[in-house]
């Protein structure tokens, strides 16, 4: 694992040195981008004339983790134990992610599952399914079931639909 | 007349069909196998043969057999392309039955094999009539393949499957007729050119729109979808998401835009809107599945939703994006059909909860399982990136209100596929069953690696499948420009963005 | 015009009267050891029919003063009308030989003799009463043939019924023949068309008496290819008689029926077309529903197809609603495939013996046929997709035909009902797929004849796709034989 963190580290430290001139130099970086990144050199202009500090502001951060990190992890280990102890609220706050997670479990997982459920059973089973195809087919059977028992069997219901149709067809045509 | 290579890729599995009927159970595998990889060995010299930017219409035959129609076939890059998928993904399910389909082997493989006759002759035939036999003429075995090699609930999905789609085809079998008589002519690239009057298109494409918003499936009428793929066979369900559900943009592609442009124009909104709806609503349904091929078939919902929007976009990235998603989709959704049924093939369960950290003892799956999950997300470099960006760039140029909430399906499409990801590969072995499940087989390989192989093609150079239906794209848009919608996006030239060289002048000199 | 001419475009009618008067005879001398001679002779004698129908009966127009009309319409129904028959005494050996309490006898052959040639009068009738005496011969033939099996009460029962409604229909027809004689003063089938192109049929002043001579002889003719709502002793008859008699009345009558229904539609009351049109599609749209519908809640096969036959003349009227020479001509496809269809259905339920080579009828028994008898599965298979009207099957290009006369016609409302009801019966054709395909097998029939196999081969093959290749000639056909009507 040692090697490749120092292949590694090597690059984090000059890679900047080696690539600025295409990456970010104004006066050459925008021949290298050719328009495939948004180039600005008169931004890439003005970067040189923000004050130190800010120049130095990533070095400065850089500094100091360091410094806590030798202070907690080689100078005194239990450091971190006790600041835990001491700042429980705040230590778990920052344990849990700014509670990020629990936040979008929340907002966000919860009420999909929610309404992914409702749409599956009262959307797709309860309305589409139940008054589409199925009651499609409900309402045939029942038609079925009708028919089947208008077909008693006997001669004079039979002759009575003919002439009950008769009857409707004259009607039609009187009326019509 | 050329050589009538269309008719010999119809001929070949319809004559191995009949012939399994006759033949053992392992003959009739190797038959089908056979007669599929020949298939597959003609698509190929279609499409290597295809002249890209050539005529729009190619391979054309034409025999007067029928009376009132005819025996027409030729294609485009449309239909070649899907040719393509189809006859590549038929000896991939015919391997995916070699061992898991036991019982009536012949039958099984003659339905599969007419089921290729099919869909081939759907995306060939030239002749309105033609084409609705091809098309209709699908469900005979596909019912059969849900109804005797389905599982449980077969009956119920096979009746579902079959009536829910013949209404919507009848339908559109009297605009056919109407069309047909009012033009004079069943020839599909004659009425390609036929301009019906705008009052009348109105009432075609919405018979139209019945049945391939059926077949697509559309929501709501996707609801016979889900129970289908969850009932068939793993080899029928990969025919299904694989080509099936094409024959639904396939059918808007071909008839609904170039044959009534008024109409599709005036009824976007209504497109739009069911599939805006159909993202979210079936992405959101998909995620609380709790069978592996529900939820897929769900995802399929949404995925076709994104096809619609494309096709409707009236602009060439909207369309060749949407011919994007739906070959992507084919590959991907086939391939995790399969996938589950490799595992279904092990435990006989599709329930997401019995399984568990597959990773650890079946590593090769998990790694073609995470490459089809990625890509049916729409990862960058695989073949579902480029059409949905594609279909939701066209998309975003009509309506930015729809893309947006297309978009929010790709969100929530990774959403559901990664946790369907994590419960099924990740965590601890879940039992001593699951333990005992061994890897892929070389035969499984087989059928997964040329998916695999095919999907990071299409993502990483799909020229080649974008080059034979640019011109396509072209002739259509040319057809339907006339109609086509005003969009809400007002795309205007970015001020900031100008030339190097220009920069070096103005905005460096004044600067300084 | 002598009558030597006369007699030679009614030919087919005497060769068939001739043929059964002397097969009679034999049967009387012969009794019942006489049976297969008769019946081979008897489809002899159809043949010599098909083939006298080759000379003036196809074309040689009005033959006794218009009372008959041998023109290609009447011929092609003919054939349809020939080819059923034949096939009906041809089926019939078998079932009868081995079902117990039934004895095939002479008589059988006979009696479809004499109801064929009955029918082809029907089809030729150029005038009311040739249009009712040819009904009437076909029909008592089938009221004997319908209890042929005296000793099985239901096949009695099944004669009784269609007996007692057959005659209350034949009243109404008869009450109809003499409205329209009275009001128009003929029962020429021209004049009685003069009379009402005439007549002012619509406003105040209409003439309700040829309205209602309309109404009535529609309504007599109805009956015949059982229409809702004049369809209710179909289930009950179709169920009750033998089965070969039940396949003869699903196929030859009723493309006679249908025939003759064209006929008097266009020829004798082609100017109310507007008015019997709307019955016509009441009619049609009734059947389609009724018949889809009914039929789901049966469990005998001779019931279900019994409304399997309703539902298809509704969609025949369909092509006859269009009142076009294509529409016609639809007609006549649609009867053609359907003859096919239900013949080769029948031949299936015929092969349906249990282990005694009785026959049985529940649709129960076909459970798992695809396994015990893959071949006669398919082929019922074949049949019910091509009932149900899917692609590739040929029964698509008979729905076809008569849904693009329609739309020709302009009757959208119609032809999208037409479909919309055609799902409510792809329904249960579906349920006898699943339940030969999907169930586990119940038990297996005995084996079949070879001869009814074959003719089911043969049905097969035709509704097949292969049958798309006889397109244009059927295509050709039937408009011939349509623009002789118009």
């Amino acid at each position: 694992m040692l090697i490749p963190l120092i292949v590694l580290s090597v690059g984090a430290v000059a890679a900047g040195f080696v690539f600025h001139r295409w990456f970010i130099d104004p006066e050459s970086a925008g021949e290298f981008w050719k328009g495939a990144l948004f180039f600005n050199e008169h931004l890439m202009h003005e970067m040189h004339q923000v004050p130190l500090l800010v120049q130095l502001a990533a070095t400065i951060v850089m500094l100091s983790g360091l410094l806590i990190a030798y202070l907690t992890y080689i100078r005194s280990p239990d450091a971190p134990a006790k600041f835990a102890d001491t700042f429980q609220p705040l230590y778990r706050f920052l344990l849990n992610k700014w509670y990020f997670d629990q936040l979008y479990h929340f907002l966000f997982v919860r009420p999909a599952f929610a309404i992914g459920r409702l749409l599956w059973h009262r959307g797709d089973e309860g309305t589409i399914d139940r008054f589409g195809p199925n009651g499609s087919a409900w309402l045939v059977q029942v038609g079925s079931r009708a028919a089947v028992r208008l077909q008693t069997g006997y001669v004079y219901t039979y002759a009575f639909v003919m002439l009950i149709g008769l009857t409707a067809a004259i009607t039609w045509a009187i009326a019509g | 007349m050329s050589f009538p290579i269309l008719s010999l890729m119809l001929a070949v599995p319809a004559v191995a069909a009949i012939a399994c009927l006759f033949l053992s159970a392992p003959a009739a595998r190797l038959t089908a196998l056979a007669a599929t990889l020949i298939d597959l060995a003609l698509g190929v010299v279609l499409w290597t043969s295809f002249d890209v930017g050539g005529a729009q219409w190619q391979f054309v035959e034409y025999a007067p057999l029928f009376g009132r129609f005819g025996w027409a076939l030729g294609i485009d890059g449309y239909a070649l392309l899907l040719i393509v998928l189809s006859v590549f993904l038929m000896p991939i399910c015919i391997g995916a039955s070699w061992q898991a389909i036991e019982k009536r082997v012949p039958e099984y493989m003659a339905a599969f094999l007419f089921t290729e006759v099919l869909m081939i002759g759907t995306f060939a035939a030239q002749d309105l009539f033609l084409f609705y036999i091809f098309f209709e003429a699908g469900l005979i075995p596909m019912f059969l393949i849900i109804g005797i090699w389905g599982g449980a609930n077969r009956i119920y999905a096979s009746y579902k499957f079959f009536l829910y789609t013949l209404l919507g085809s009848l339908l559109m079998f009297i605009a056919m007729l109407y069309m047909s008589i009012t033009a004079g002519t069943t020839s599909i690239p004659a009425l390609l050119n036929y301009d019906f009057p705008a009052s009348v298109q109105t009432w075609l494409w919405l018979a139209f729109f019945a049945s391939f918003a059926v077949k697509m499936p559309m929501w709501p009428v996707h609801t016979w979808l889900p129970d289908a793929h969850v009932q068939a066979p793993t080899a029928g369900s990969v025919i299904l998401a694989g080509v099936l559900l094409k024959l639904g943009g396939y059918g808007f592609l071909r008839f609904s835009l170039p044959m009534f442009p008024e109409a599709s124009a005036s009824l976007v909104w209504l497109v739009f809107g069911l599939s805006a709806v159909a993202v979210i609503y079936t992405s959101l349904v998909a995620l609380v599945q709790s069978d592996m091929k529900k939820l897929i078939a769900y995802s399929s919902v949404a995925h076709m939703a994104i096809v619609t929007i494309g096709l409707f976009a009236f602009n060439a990235q909207g369309i060749e994006g949407a011919m994007m998603v739906m070959l992507g989709h084919g590959l991907v959704s086939g391939a995790l059909f399969l996938c589950v049924g490799v595992i279904y093939d092990r435990l006989h369960t599709r329930e997401i909860s019995r399984y568990g950290g597959l990773a650890i003892n079946m590593p090769r799956y998990a790694i073609l399982f995470l490459l089809f999950t990625m890509a049916s997300i729409g990862l960058p470099g695989t073949s579902n990136f480029v059409g949905e960006l594609l279909s939701l760039m066209g998309t975003y140029q009509v309506s930015t209100t729809i893309a947006l909430l297309c978009t929010t399906g790709i969100i929530l499409g990774a959403a559901y596929m990664l946790y369907l990801y994590r419960r099924v590969v990740w965590g601890e072995i879940k039992s001593e069953e699951v333990r005992q499940m061994s890897d892929l087989t070389p035969r499984e390989l087989w059928l997964l690696v040329p998916i695999a192989a095919a999907v990071l093609w299409m993502g990483v150079y799909p020229e080649s499948f974008l080059a034979p239906m640019r011109k396509d794209t072209q002739i259509l848009l040319a057809r339907i420009d006339r109609a086509k919608p005003a969009g809400d996006s007002l795309p205007t030239k970015g001020t900031g963005i100008v030339p190097a060289a220009h920069a070096e002048t103005s905005a460096h000199g004044s600067a300084h | 015009m002598d009558y030597a001419a006369n007699l030679a475009m009614t030919l087919p009618e005497l060769v068939l009267a001739v043929g059964a008067i002397a097969l009679m005879l034999v049967a009387a001398w012969g009794g019942p050891a006489s049976t297969k001679a008769v019946s081979w002779a008897s489809v002899a004698v159809l043949g010599g029919a098909l083939i006298a129908l080759t000379g003036p009966a196809s074309a040689g127009g009005d033959a006794f003063y218009g009372l008959y009309r041998a023109d290609a319409f009447a011929a092609f129904a003919k054939v349809l009308i020939y080819v059923g028959a034949a096939v009906a005494i041809l089926m019939a050996p078998d079932f009868f030989r081995r079902t117990a309490g039934a004895d095939l006898r002479p008589e059988y052959p006979v009696l479809i003799l004499l109801s064929a040639c009955g029918m082809g009068m029907m089809v030729s009738a150029g005038d009311l009463l040739t249009l009712y005496v040819g009904l009437e011969l076909q029909s008592l033939a089938a009221y004997v043939l319908a209890s042929f099996m005296r000793q099985d009460t239901r096949s009695a029962e099944a004669g009784l019924k269609y007996f007692v409604l057959g005659a209350l229909a034949s009243g109404i027809l008869l009450y109809g023949i003499s409205l329209v004689y009275g009001f128009t003063g003929s029962t020429l089938f021209d004049e009685i068309a003069g009379a009402y192109a005439a007549a002012p049929l619509t406003g105040s002043g209409r003439s309700l008496g040829l309205l209602f001579g309309l109404v009535f002889v529609f309504a007599g003719l109805a009956f015949k290819i059982s229409a809702v709502p004049f369809h209710m002793w179909t289930p009950d008859v179709y169920e009750g008689a033998p089965t070969p008699v039940t396949a003869f009345f699903a196929s030859a009558p009723k493309v006679a029926a249908i025939a003759l229904a064209v006929r008097v539609a266009v020829e004798a009351m082609g100017p109310a077309e507007v008015q019997w049109r709307q019955i016509v599609i009441f009619a049609s749209l009734a059947s389609i529903l009724l018949g889809a519908v009914a039929a789901i809640g049966q469990q005998n096969v001779k019931r279900l197809l019994a409304y399997s036959s309703i539902n298809n003349v509704g969609f025949a009227l369909i092509g006859l609603a269009a009142g076009t020479p294509e529409g016609v001509a639809s007609v006549m496809t649609y009867m053609t495939i359907y003859l096919a269809m239900t013949l080769g259905s029948f031949l299936v339920v015929l092969q349906m013996r249990d282990a005694d080579g009785q026959p049985i009828e529940t649709i129960a028994s076909l459970a798992g046929l695809s396994r015990t008898r893959p071949g006669l599965a398919a082929a019922l298979a074949i049949f019910m997709f091509s009932l149900a009207g899917i692609p590739p099957l040929f029964g698509f290009y008979a729905k076809f035909a008569v849904f693009y006369a329609a739309v020709q016609a302009g009757l959208f409302p119609l032809a999208v009902i037409g479909v919309v009801f055609s799902v409510i019966g792809a329904y249960y054709y579906l349920r006898l797929v699943k339940t030969m395909y999907f169930d586990e097998p119940a038990g297996t029939f005995g084996a079949g004849d070879r001869l009814e196999g074959g003719l089911i081969v043969v049905a097969a093959v035709f509704v097949s796709p292969l049958g798309y290749l006889a397109i244009p000639a059927l295509s050709a056909w039937t408009l011939a034989a349509a623009n002789s009507l118009f």
